[in-house]
């Protein structure tokens, strides 16, 4: 035992330092040095204000009670951080966006910005986490008498002495004063405390530590290590359900879980770390994994202080205080100490952050709209408001201690604390319809929301909270056990029949019944207004709109001077000085006073919102401002026809690629048309030009012989035979002409043979020696001994060859020219033959038309030499008809070189 | 499959999955009186889930803050960002 004097002095000095922490971290973000606070760690931390006295000292209790039941609370909340992705960031990105300040805010924001419901919102939150506050105070009371020499132990609310001698009293004026000081040090730009979470995140480490001593305390010091532990444990048939379920437990197990991720964001203070005082959404990353392992250590904790406690201490104790009752039982009073503080931080955290969160609501939701309508703050620019709004909040947390206080000195006498945590945490739940609804479906209405709320607000007072004053001895008694005018269907742990299950369960499963049933119905037979319709898009689709294109469609005037005198009643004269400066400057002017477009209005609207919530903000915006009915209506069109616009272009876009596609082709098909009409204009001129010359020397000659008498013999036979020389030429010609359109028409039937294509090579040279000699040309036969098999018409290759070989020897005027012709190293499935050159090459420009007919018959050079010009473009054909290729394979200005290709034979 | 979309994945499919493995029927398989290195087969299952998905959800979240821009804060681009910050 301790002497009173010493814990409270303990208690004192923790809570000092604690104040001194927050006044430090609060010093430091003004200055703008304060890395810890904005860290995802201690963002983290913050967030185990979800673990209070009731996973401190009730968690013990309840699993020395209901065995494994204790961890659904922590297992809940550890599935709805790893869906972060899709709901807590959304909350976040939401509340940066709109400003919202409470969770109050936030269904009312999302629901039209209407007071009403924000009013609503509050009062469940206030009612549904009362006995959460007093279960705080009950457990700091209880641990302070069971640690002090207080004759009350084992601790009952009430001493002999009246109010003024419970310990309970005393709590809740220290926490009431704590707090004051705390939370209302000032009117935030936006709803953060960075001192108070500095404080919270403290705490947490605080009690996490002091549980973990604890834990290691009882399984070192008291046992021998786990084995032991568990070993000593089998003793006691009643801690087998720490190890094994009880049949019948899945209903409480699956309704418990629930609950305790909806109380995750549900919860106002919690909605209050998690959303409001988030700084970075990437914070939230790393707490989907860090809070989850808080509360897996935490649930580890908890097992061997339970299970040593039923071992180790004296039938009767109290579960609950375990952790504080075995240390002192073991004569460790300073250990006990140490969870003494640790009970402590785990409450005082919690009470802080509630009743911030709920001083807020009160202040911004109750309290504000109604002096809004007094004559003294109707007017816009009538005094300083914030002082009022500062007053209010101090006012507030006092109101909600002493709540708080009442509630623990009616009630909590005899409920575990472990069971009136999950009575609050079910009333909470009533908000989990409307804000998933509301964020992820668009048609959810002001009327469904609060339709809902209401349904599930009743039930939840009549099936949990109704049995706990009948508990207490109010005279509702009756009721409980009959029902309602003795109808036995409507009894509110039976209702309707279902009878047999656990309270919490019934409960649970018929508030949200009504709530869910009511907010769908109502909404789907009921109309948004403009401003829900616009604020719904907001929400739903916040990752896909850009809010600052709203804010410029919202076509509303106002005048600066009044939007000024507005802000600065709200915010103090300071911060709308620098607020309308700073705009002033973004637009570009040189004075102090902005253009008062739609954005600044809006601007103005979201930055008193952040001091006294979404549904008084407009209301006081819509106070000064003109011509807002119809342009709601206008951005709703613009939102809707916006996604209209973005679906239809997308439709267009495609459509018009088609078209390009088509029309791409089409204009593919007429350049080829266009180039096979230029291509026959060109071969009719070619071919007339080339039968005139012929024809114009017969005709000439012809008419020589005839017209003339006096020529002699001799010379009339030179004419005949030029005559006869040219008709040659037609004829052969005309032949030519023949023979390849034959062959491009495919109207070709030549027999093929098996042969050497080297003997068919060397037939070509022989032929060609004659020629060659005549003009100092050196063939050179390079075609080696590997037989290269072909199947081919062999005259038909052989005229391809010839073809090369004179072009190769009419072409060259060099001093000694040579050509080659030589076998290449292919691969197995064709044979390729080279005609090499050292001639002066082919032209860039002739290379391109080298295959076309009468490619050589324009060129002047060429004109006196012989043949038609067809050569190649007959050969190439000939080469195409035996599934070969001919190609020019090199030119340069010291030769050229010609491959013929053809598929190697199998036989 | 991009490796984005898989993580965005696993993102739902993660708490869904703890969801299902945490249900009773599972723990009711594992509801007997066994134990393993002396501790109970049941507390062997429950926190060795429960690691391994603290340890996924990890993998997966340092892959997905990646996509997250820095800060969404109101302030009006330009001006001071200690505005938005409290006085």
């Amino acid at each position: 035992m301790l002497s009173s004097g010493l814990i409270v002095t303990v208690a004192g000095l923790y809570l000092g330092g604690l104040f001194l922490l927050a006044w430090y971290t609060e010093r430091r973000v003004d200055r703008g040095a304060g890395r810890f606070v904005g860290s995802s760690l201690s963002y983290t931390l913050s967030l185990a204000v979800y673990c209070t006295s009731w996973t401190f000292f009730g968690a013990v209790g309840s699993a020395a009670r209901n065995g494994l039941e204790f961890l659904t609370i922590y297992i809940g909340p550890t599935l709805m951080l790893m869906a972060w992705w899709f709901l807590l960031r959304k909350l976040v990105r939401i509340s940066k966006a709109q400003r919202i300040t409470s969770i109050a805010d936030f269904l009312s924001a999302r629901y039209g910005k209407s007071a009403w419901i924000s009013a609503l919102v509050t009062v469940i939150a206030v009612v549904g986490v009362m006995p959460y506050i007093a279960l705080q105070l009950k457990a700091i009371t209880a641990s302070f008498n069971a640690l002090s020499d207080n004759p009350d132990f084992p601790p009952g609310p009430a001493g002999e002495h009246g109010a003024f001698g419970d310990t309970g009293l005393w709590v809740a004026v220290c926490m009431a004063a704590f707090v004051i000081l705390f939370g209302t040090r000032n009117l935030g730009a936006d709803e953060r405390h960075p001192g108070v979470v500095a404080a919270i995140a403290f705490e947490s480490i605080v009690k996490l530590f002091s549980l973990g001593v604890i834990a290691l305390f009882a399984i070192y010091g008291l046992n021998d290590g786990v084995r032991d532990m568990f070993y000593r444990a089998a003793e006691y048939p009643e801690l087998q359900r720490l190890y094994m379920f009880s049949p019948g437990f899945e209903p409480r197990w699956v309704a418990t879980i629930f609950l305790a991720a909806a109380a995750m964001i549900c919860l106002p203070r919690q909605f209050q770390v998690a959303v409001v005082e988030n700084s970075d959404e990437r914070h939230l990353a790393t707490a989907s994994w860090l809070f989850p392992l808080y509360l897996m250590l935490f649930s580890l904790f908890v097992i061997p202080v339970a299970i040593t406690g039923v071992t180790h201490l004296p039938q009767g104790a109290n579960p609950d205080l375990y952790v504080l009752t075995l240390p002192l039982r073991f004569d460790h009073p300073y250990l006990a100490l140490l969870a003494f503080i640790g009970g402590l931080s785990a409450g005082t955290s919690m009470v802080i952050m509630a009743s911030i969160a709920l001083s807020i609501m009160i202040s911004n939701h109750l309290v504000t709209p109604l002096l809004l309508r007094l004559p003294r703050f109707s007017q816009p620019g009538s005094g300083d408001f914030s002082g009022t709004l500062l007053a209010v909040r101090r006012m507030s947390i006092a109101a909600i201690l002493i709540l708080g206080y009442v509630y623990y000195r009616a009630i909590t006498s005899t409920n575990p604390l472990a069971s009136i945590g999950l009575v609050s945490f079910t009333g909470v739940a009533q908000f989990l319809p409307a804000l998933i609804g509301g964020i992820f479906w668009r048609n959810g209405t002001k009327a469904g929301a609060t339709a809902g709320l209401l349904a599930g607000f009743a039930v939840w007072i009549y099936t949990l909270l109704l049995p706990n004053f009948a508990n207490a001895g109010w005279p509702v008694a009756s009721i409980v056990t009959e029902g309602p005018w003795g109808i036995e269907m409507l009894k509110p742990d039976a209702m309707f029949g279902l009878a047999g299950w656990d309270r919490l369960v019934h409960g649970l499963f018929w508030s949200l019944t009504f709530n869910i049933l009511f907010y769908i119905t109502v909404s789907l037979f009921t109309e948004q207004s403009a401003i829900e319709r616009l604020q719904s898009a907001v929400f739903v689709d916040i990752f896909q709109h850009n809010t600052a294109n709203v804010d410029d469609a919202l076509q509303r005037s106002a005048h600066t001077e009044d939007l000024f005198r507005l802000t600065q009643s709200i915010l103090g004269a300071e911060r709308a000085y620098r607020l309308f400066r700073d705009y002033a400057r973004r637009q570009g002017r040189r004075d102090h006073l902005p253009v008062p477009d739609p954005a600044l209005i809006a601007y103005v609207e979201r930055q008193l919102a952040s001091s006294v919530g979404a549904a008084s903000a407009r209301t006081l915006v819509s106070r000064i401002v003109k011509g807002e009915r119809i342009t709601v209506e206008a951005v709703i069109t613009i939102l809707d026809e916006a996604q209209e616009a973005i679906r239809y272009s997308r439709e267009l876009e495609r459509k018009s690629h088609e078209l390009e596609e088509t029309a791409e082709k089409l204009r593919r098909a007429n350049e080829q048309l266009r180039r096979l009409d230029l291509l026959k204009d060109d071969f009719l001129s070619r071919v007339s030009h080339e039968l005139r010359t012929p024809m114009t020397s017969i005709r000439s000659f012809a008419e020589i012989l005839v017209g003339e008498q006096q020529i002699g013999s001799m010379q009339t036979r030179r004419f005949l035979e030029i005559i006869q020389q040219e008709s040659e030429r037609l004829t052969r010609l005309l032949d030519e002409i023949l023979d390849l359109s034959r062959m491009e028409n495919g109207q070709v039937a030549w027999s093929l043979l098996h042969v050497d294509a080297r003997d068919v090579a060397r037939q070509a040279i022989a032929a060609m020696a004659g020629l060659a000699r005549e003009r100092g040309h050196r063939l050179i036969d390079n075609l080696g001994n590997r037989p290269l098999p072909v199947f081919v018409a062999p005259d038909r290759l052989q005229q391809v060859f010839i073809n090369l070989l004179s072009n190769a020897i009419k072409y060259n005027d060099g001093p000694e020219p040579v050509t080659w012709i030589e076998a290449v190293e292919t691969d197995a499935a064709f044979v390729e033959i080279h005609v090499r050159d050292n001639g002066p090459g082919i032209s860039r420009e002739d290379q391109e038309i080298l295959f076309s007919k009468f490619a050589r018959g324009w060129s002047e050079q060429a004109r006196w030499q012989e043949g038609s010009g067809l050569g190649l473009a007959i050969s190439r054909q000939i080469m195409v008809q035996l599934d070969g290729t001919l190609s020019l394979f090199h030119s340069s200005p010291r030769g050229s070189t010609f491959s013929v290709r053809l598929p190697r034979s199998g036989g | 499959m991009s490796p984005g979309r898989r993580y965005r994945d696993l993102a739902w499919i993660l708490p869904l999955a703890g969801l299902l493995l945490f249900m009773p029927p599972y723990l009711r398989i594992l509801s007997r009186d066994d134990q393993l290195f002396g501790i109970p087969v049941l507390h062997i299952y429950i926190f060795v889930l429960w690691l391994v998905g603290i340890i996924l959800s990890a993998m997966v979240s340092r892959r997905l803050v990646r996509e997250l821009a820095p800060g969404h804060d109101d302030a009006p681009p330009g001006l001071d960002r200690h505005e938005s910050g409290p006085p």
